[in-house]
């Protein structure tokens, strides 16, 4: 067998190559200019609304759900109004962008016509993207890193079947079940965002973020979430920024030709070097330490999917209903009755779910949101029928227990129950429900293993199936 | 030195790079980097050589004329094994094979190193060596692609899991379940996996190929070990091959992107000059290409056709398909209320559209049982839920449990007789109950179901034959096979025999016959049309009409 060394000496080659970066084609300058004037009406914040909301926070006790709010702007232009979140971009949006876009272009292309290259607007255009992406992406990291983001299945949803859940309930449920994959995510994502904030390792972050992000834009689309539009503007950000670099790693790893660096840099002096070290310092503090440490403390105290009040204490469990009185007629146990309750689940906070056989309309949340106030957390509710969840208030002098239904379906599901505790498993329910029907329940505590919570640790061989 | 290319325009505000050239020597190795390769190269021979003495085995016993999809694949699927080890799922000590070959690597590269101090540098073997490990790792990941492309590997939930509380499934079923009712996302990802295979098979495009190989691994291992799955040995075992590949990479990146160099590559490749050597490499290169790229895939097509392998695949009977309420349950003539807390009671059967009943009943399920696995009590438990296995290789309807795997749910496969309408069934978990094990050839006339010819001669000529339940595209050696051979752990399985009565729709249907304490049963199902909140998929595997 013959070998031949076919690697060229260096004198050869060099002259040969040219560094594409100095003339570009006349292709690349119109396109460039669109995607510049896009992006910067993508990154910078030019929506009234985002000051709205800025003006509406208490910067004196910020909590996670403000930076992960101030975080995740995108232009809107028709949206209507909540006072809680700001609102998040549709398709519309991004075609009125598009069109104002294309009218700068043509406009900018008549006016500058002698221009061979943009290196020092694309080297603006990075900047602003990349400090834009990797704040956008540490929000979400953090709330990975201390998991938030999907939280653990309440009582309540490991006792709904699995075909009574949406694809995308059960796609955050099953991530909330594995802690340490989402732990491992953020990680990952925090990684991409740090990986942003210097010039020389963007693109290996723009690239991190394009596989990350593209993976949640299909796992949005197939599994019905709602953040698809809210992706594609993240992975837009990324590939203008990983484009810089793209020709490169094509030259250097798939021609294996000598290949040019980037030439441009910055350079900062004397005041300006000062505002930027000032401004970099400042954005480094609050988006990887002040957020992370919000995170943190968010995750301290509790779970911020799910309500952080504590329900009646000593309540928490799965129930059995082992009497039903309506009316005045016991109702034996069944399994397809749409009257008698099946179970009933107490949390720890103050929620309890009615397992029935009725068709609940389901109260849909497919984007990702985070909420201050009990009132509002209403992630157990979201994505499945087959239970309905009420929230309620203990009058625990009178043994009056105030149920509401938490399901946004159904506003006016309220009604009131006396209750009382016969020993320590047993709890008796009777009053008026909510057709004023009278009903009179006796729930008896079920010491459910949960198959979910042992699994963990089952003992297998380590194999290659799959 | 300074950099020739100038942009003028922009002088005023950005600076020209005034870095230099880097281009790497590759006809003088640094004495470290002679070492390190000959650790390298002992190490990964060792570990892309199929070792296992069950590798050769099958492989040696291929039927290459009739061959099932999983034949090809299992030449693609091996880890390294030193013989005399013992097999650990857990921890570092799971990866012990790997550092037994490591310190062989070691010792061996220390040996070569003192034999051999003059070479200059082994640029031709470490070639050859990127090859091995780049075909290695892409036949690898076409095998694990194309079960996803055409999304077998994780079936969409039958009707039994859709009505299963999410809480009584583990943690991998919970994993498994969520790429199984997104088909299309499955396949998406079997795209993923079979572009990296892809990549990989060619020279110029190793590096994004060694890059998506290890970061997809590298997630599938974490999932692994976060859902307590059983494969992150195996996935670690690309990630390692991945991380490999780039190597050869690094240092071009780095003076690129990180020194602003004009970078030059060196790489070596060897020219095939001689027509023999023209014909091996386009031979092999072509042998993989039809057994990877183009048998592969059609076996696979085939299998998800008519064999899905993680679902059953003979049709069940079409009259008795759905979700079904225990109206009323009577054994021995007594009758039992539908109670959700009795355990003898049964609550709901599910008739899947293929071979399998289950049922719900309410069982008590130990506390902690992964750490009480050495009591016989919980470790029946376990076994008979299906928890300590989940295996993509079994052939036969009756050993693809990979729906059985719920708390509170038992799940039977049967054969049926039309004519008579009988179904005979048996338990789909082999759990190993001392006392079963005798039941076949106990007289004690409670054991009648549990003797060979249980199943009436009448019945045996109005069934279809095992082999015979799916169409002939569908059928392979391996299936064949499967079903030909003895199990001696068929003979503990529970059984159950029972008569069906239902009119033209199915709706109603009636249970009679003996339960598997040979206790008779009478049970009235009533079909409940339910409506579920996930969306069903159309793109999915098997033929049940």
């Amino acid at each position: 067998m013959e070998m031949v060394d076919t690697h060229t000496p260096v004198q050869n080659i060099r002259r040969t190559e040219k560094d594409r970066s100095v003339e570009w084609s006349s292709g690349t300058i119109i396109l460039f200019r669109f995607v510049f004037v896009f992006l910067m009406l993508q990154a910078v914040p030019l929506d009234w609304k985002y000051y709205r909301f800025a003006f509406s926070i208490t910067w004196t006790d910020l909590h996670i759900r403000d930076v992960f709010y101030l975080a995740k702007y995108t232009p809107t232009f028709f949206s209507s109004y909540d006072p809680l979140a700001l609102p998040i971009q549709s398709f519309l949006d991004w075609i009125i962008l598009g069109l104002i876009a294309m009218a700068a272009t043509a406009i900018w292309t008549y006016l500058d016509k002698r221009r061979k290259n943009y290196n020092d607007l694309y080297y603006v255009l990075t900047v602003v993207l990349r400090y834009r992406l990797a704040f956008a992406l540490a929000a979400y990291a953090w709330i990975k890193v201390f998991p938030l983001q999907q939280p653990y299945p309440s009582l309540s949803l490991l006792n709904t079947n699995y075909g009574d859940l949406s694809d995308w309930k059960i796609v955050i449920l099953t991530y909330g079940a594995g802690t340490s994959y989402e732990v491992l995510l953020g990680f990952v994502e925090l990684l991409s965002a740090l990986l942003l904030l210097h010039r020389k390792s963007a693109s290996l972050g723009a690239a991190l973020v394009i596989g990350f992000t593209g993976n949640v834009l299909l796992s949005n689309l197939a599994y019905n979430g709602s953040e698809s539009i809210y992706c594609l503007y993240l992975l837009g950000m990324a590939v203008a920024i990983f484009a810089n670099d793209a020709y490169r790693y094509y030259s250097l790893l798939v021609l294996v030709r000598p290949t040019f660096p980037n030439h441009y840099r910055p350079v900062f002096s004397g005041q300006k070097k000062q505002a930027r070290v000032f401004l970099k310092s400042t954005y480094i503090v609050f988006v990887f330490f002040l957020s992370g440490y919000l995170a943190y403390s968010s995750f301290a105290s509790g779970p911020v999917a799910y309500p952080r009040a504590k329900g009646l204490s000593n309540t928490a469990g799965l129930y059995d209903v082992c009497e039903f009185k309506i009316n005045g007629t016991w109702l034996p146990y069944s399994f397809t009755d749409s009257i008698r309750w099946q179970n009933v689940v107490f949390e720890e906070w103050p929620t309890i779910s009615i397992g029935v056989n009725r068709k609940v309309t389901p109260d849909d949340l497919t984007t990702e949101e985070i909420f201050k106030e009990d009132r509002d957390r209403t992630f157990e509710a979201t994505g499945s029928t087959g239970r309905s969840f009420y929230g309620y208030e203990a009058d625990t002098i009178n043994y009056v227990l105030r149920f509401k239904n938490r399901n946004r379906h159904y506003p006016n599901d309220e009604f009131t129950l006396n209750y009382k505790r016969l020993g320590q498993d047993k709890i008796k329910l009777w009053g008026l429900n909510q057709n004023r029907d009278s009903i009179q329940v006796v729930l008896s505590k079920v010491p459910k293993i949960y198959i979910l919570n042992e699994s963990y640790e089952l003992p297998k061989n380590r194999s290659v199936f799959d | 030195m300074k950099n020739e290319i100038a942009n003028k325009d922009t002088e005023s505000k950005l600076t020209m790079s005034t870095n230099g050239i880097a281009t790497t020597d590759i006809t003088r190795w640094k004495s470290y980097q002679k070492v390190l390769f000959r650790v390298a190269f002992i190490f990964f021979i060792l570990m892309s050589i199929p070792s296992s003495k069950e590798w050769w085995t099958r492989t040696v016993a291929l039927d290459w004329f009739n061959l099932n999809y999983r034949d090809v694949y299992d030449i693609a699927r091996f880890l390294p094994e030193v013989p005399g080890l013992a097999n650990y799922s857990k921890g570092l000590k799971s990866y012990n094979d790997w550092f037994v070959i490591l310190g062989i690597g070691v010792i061996g590269g220390a040996i070569w190193t003192l034999l051999d101090r003059k070479r200059a540098e082994y640029n031709k073997l470490y070639y050859w060596l990127r090859v091995i490990v780049r075909y290695r790792a892409a036949i690898g990941m076409i095998g694990f692609g194309m079960q996803k492309v055409f999304p077998v590997q994780m079936a969409y939930p039958p009707i039994s899991t859709l009505n299963t509380p999410f809480g009584d499934m583990t943690m991998q079923k919970l994993y498994w379940w969520e790429f199984g009712i997104s088909p299309f996302y499955q396949s998406f990802t079997g795209f993923v996996e079979l572009g990296a295979g892809l990549l990989l098979l060619h020279r110029k495009t190793t590096f994004f190929g060694a890059v998506l190989l290890a970061i997809a691994l590298g997630c599938i291992n974490h999932v692994n070990v976060a859902y307590d799955g059983n494969v992150h040995v195996y996935s670690t075992y690309f990630v390692v091959f991945g991380f490999f590949l780039m190597i050869y990479y690094v240092r071009d990146i780095y003076h690129l992107q990180f020194k602003e160099n004009y970078t030059i590559p060196n790489h070596y490749y060897p020219a095939f000059k001689s027509s023999f050597w023209r014909f091996t490499r386009g031979g092999l290169k072509t042998i993989n290409i039809i057994l990877f790229l183009i048998y592969l895939p059609y076996l696979q097509y085939l299998n998800f056709i008519y064999d899905p392998y993680n679902q059953p695949s003979a049709p069940g009977v079409k009259k008795l398909r759905g979700y079904y309420e225990v109206v009323q349950f009577k054994i021995n003539d007594k009758e039992i209320p539908y109670s959700p807390l009795d355990s003898t009671r049964w609550q709901d059967v599910a008739f899947e559209k293929w071979s399998t009943l289950s049922l719900k009943v309410n069982q008590f399920i130990p506390p902690s049982i992964a750490k009480r696995m050495h009591e016989p009590e919980v470790k029946r438990y376990v076994d008979q839920n299906g928890f300590g296995f989940n295996s993509g290789a079994p052939q036969r309807d009756i050993d693809r449990t990979y729906e059985v795997f719920a708390a509170n749910r038992r799940s039977f496969y049967y054969r049926v007789d039309t004519v008579n309408q009988i179904l005979y069934l048996q338990d789909k978990a082999t759990y190993v109950n001392p006392g079963d094990s005798t039941r076949y050839k106990s007289s004690d006339s409670k054991h009648r179901i549990y003797h060979d010819d249980w199943i009436s001669t009448d019945s045996e000529k109005y069934m279809v034959s095992e082999i015979n339940a799916i169409p002939e595209a569908g059928k392979s050696t391996r299936r064949t096979r499967a079903y030909t051979r003895k199990v001696p752990l068929d003979k503990m399985r529970d059984r159950m025999v029972l008569h069906y009565q239902t009119d033209q729709t199915g709706r109603d249907v009636l249970l009679q016959g003996v339960n598997e304490n040979n206790d008779s049963i009478y049970v009235v199902l009533q079909r409940l049309e339910k409506k579920y909140l996930l969306p069903e998929s159309i793109f999915v595997g098997g033929r049940y009409d």
